[in-house]
């Protein structure tokens, strides 16, 4: 078991956790974290060794980081909207991204989509969770947003590589947006 | 294309069939100018729907080569039957929004407009369904479902679906409870309340079983057909694109941002409509038209050219450059506008298609079209030309200009 695949399992294991720890008003939140956790898993067999599908594995990352992150983006910074609370509106919303991350990225190769929405996402939990006062809704998006900078600028520490480095950050924002999501104020 | 061509004269021949057994039955299924709209939009949505399945074709072969799990053999049937099932379960939650997603719902409704149900109904297809659709199948590209694979088994859930759209056929039993069949498929067709967002499977309707949206016919209440907001027209634009304006208007009339992408994506019937309509009961006129003694004769000659034109244009569009190809498309659906105008009784539509007529067909008779034409398809075009004019002459002999439009109470 290498880095790599330690690192993504933890992510794994954090994102599953946070999805099964949602209830069922809350299905964008789930859903994100189910497509995190799903991205994180293939990440595990592919560089565990165990069932490498790497082509797969690139293709849920970018879901993860186009659809998965904007819509926990949604789940926290509008908590009462039709997408964060109806299966049917956070449906809609996956499908739409999806779509949008397969045409630009895949059919006209504008493969910084993922970046930006991932980026933006992580940005907007942050400064409205801090115009909102929820501190640990602020903490998981400045979590989140220092990984992803933190990888997009290839940043590493030996031995922990940039993709490392990413998986803990993301790792440690879910678990703050777990607290987040326990807390009396989000929990009817 | 080929297949296409190989599947009209298929269609148009169980058409023809199902009228004859109609007539010889006694029971009146088919009403002209409803049966010709449908074939008339049928036939145009094969020339657009051509060009849009070749881009989701490509967008899927995409996704298969660079995401697919597992690399299938042709030769293996498992691949085929989990093809199916996978396309079958895919295309029930496909249909499924485009009943219950407004958006969508603008763009499947002209499917339903008819108030008949026949074999042509069938053909009544959406000319923008395409742009929307080939989302839903994406995951079967991800599982390696191989391209040739999803187009053949997409053709065959069409084709089965034709037959189910019938009214001759009565209930099969245990067949209704596992298959889509003209019984339960008749439901989804329905405005009655028990009808509304009913059986949307494709092929299995045991999709509706396990979802909750299944419904069986009831003898006690007889199906109405058409859809709650009737499209009172024999336009084959206005029934394409009616619900788009109406989207269009109540999303202008939405305020904020949030509400307006309610609009969009809500169902139908949870949108605040910016123009109230007054939806249809179960006991009211179907829209209906007078039919004069010459209107059949040029329905049909009319709708033939349109028919040898879409084939033309399958045969000739991949030489074709991309603006002839929207010329000639355009120019089919002209035809058909111009029709309907006949067929509505509108002032001054009889002139304006035969300067239509006179417009597209003398220089097609005189070789003047997007590419050299044969000595034979510029006599034809000659022959159609003044065979057009006389009927239209005719037309115009006995029509009176100020007769209004009527309807007339349902059979």
């Amino acid at each position: 078991m290498n880095l790599q695949a330690l690192f993504d399992g933890l992510l794994a294991f954090v994102a599953l956790g946070l999805a099964l720890g949602a209830g069922p008003h809350r299905p964008a939140l789930r859903m994100s974290c189910w497509l995190l956790a799903a991205a994180a898993t293939l990440g595990t067999l592919r560089f565990s060794g165990l069932a490498p599908m790497p082509s797969l594995h690139q293709f849920f990352s970018m879901l993860g980081a186009g659809v998965g992150l904007p819509l926990l983006a949604m789940a926290v910074v509008q908590p009462d909207s039709a997408v964060a609370t109806q299966r049917r509106f956070a449906w809609i919303f996956a499908i739409v991204t999806a779509t949008l991350c397969i045409l630009l990225v895949m059919v006209a190769q504008l493969k910084v989509w993922t970046a930006v929405c991932a980026l933006l996402s992580a940005l907007s939990i942050l400064v409205l969770a801090l115009q909102q006062r929820e501190k640990f809704a602020a903490l998981g998006g400045l979590l989140l947003l220092l990984a992803l900078l933190a990888f997009a600028a290839k940043l590493s520490v030996p031995p922990l590589s940039p993709g490392d480095l990413l998986h803990i950050g993301m790792a440690l924002g879910l678990l703050a947006l777990m607290a987040w999501a326990k807390g009396p104020t989000r929990n009817p | 294309m080929s297949l296409i061509l190989y599947a009209i004269p298929f269609f148009l021949g169980c058409i023809a069939l199902e009228y004859v057994i109609s007539k010889r039955t006694g029971q009146q299924v088919y009403r002209f100018h409803d049966a010709v709209t449908s074939l008339n939009i049928g036939f145009i949505s094969e020339t657009i729907r051509s060009v849009l399945k070749l881009m989701s074709v490509f967008v899927y072969a995409l996704v298969v080569d660079q995401v697919a799990v597992i690399e299938w053999d042709l030769k293996n049937p498992a691949v085929w039957v989990l093809a199916f099932f996978m396309y079958d379960f895919f295309y029930y939650w496909a249909h499924r929004s485009g009943h219950e997603v407004n958006l969508l719902w603008a763009s499947h409704v002209v499917h339903h407009s008819s108030e008949e149900y026949n074999l042509s109904t069938a053909l009544r297809q959406s000319w923008t369904n395409q742009v929307y659709y080939w989302v839903f199948y994406l995951p079967m590209a991800i599982v390696g479902i191989p391209v040739k694979v999803f187009v053949i088994t997409a053709l065959v859930s069409a084709l089965y679906q034709f037959w189910s759209h019938t009214r001759l056929v009565g209930k099969l039993g245990w067949v209704d409870r596992v298959f889509v069949t003209p019984s339960n498929h008749r439901c989804h067709h329905g405005r009655n309340d028990y009808c509304i967002d009913k059986n949307y499977g494709g092929t299995l309707i045991i999709w509706d079983r396990l979802f909750g949206t299944y419904t069986e016919e009831r003898d006690a209440e007889p199906v109405v057909y058409g859809t709650l907001s009737p499209l009172n027209s024999w336009n084959p634009v206005w029934g394409n694109f009616k619900n788009y304006t109406t989207l269009w208007r109540d999303m202008l009339s939405a305020k904020g941002f949030r509400e307006k992408l309610h609009v969009v994506f809500a169902p139908p019937d949870q949108v605040k409509v910016s123009v109230p309509e007054t939806p249809a009961v179960l006991g009211a006129r179907r829209f209906e038209t007078p039919l004069t003694r010459w209107q059949p004769v040029y329905g049909w000659l009319a709708s033939g050219l349109v028919l040898a034109l879409v084939i033309e244009l399958l045969r000739v569009a991949p030489d074709l450059s991309w603006s002839a190809r929207t010329a000639f498309t355009a120019m089919i659906v002209i035809n058909t506008v111009f029709l309907s105008r006949i067929f509505e009784g509108r002032a001054g539509a009889i002139q304006l298609e035969a300067a239509r007529c006179f417009m597209m067909l003398a220089p097609l008779a005189a070789g003047l079209w997007f590419y050299p034409v044969p000595l034979v398809v510029r006599g034809a075009a000659l022959l159609s030309l003044l065979a057009s004019l006389g009927i239209l002459f005719l037309l115009q002999r006995e029509s009176s200009p100020s007769k209004p439009l009527r309807q007339m109470d349902a059979a």
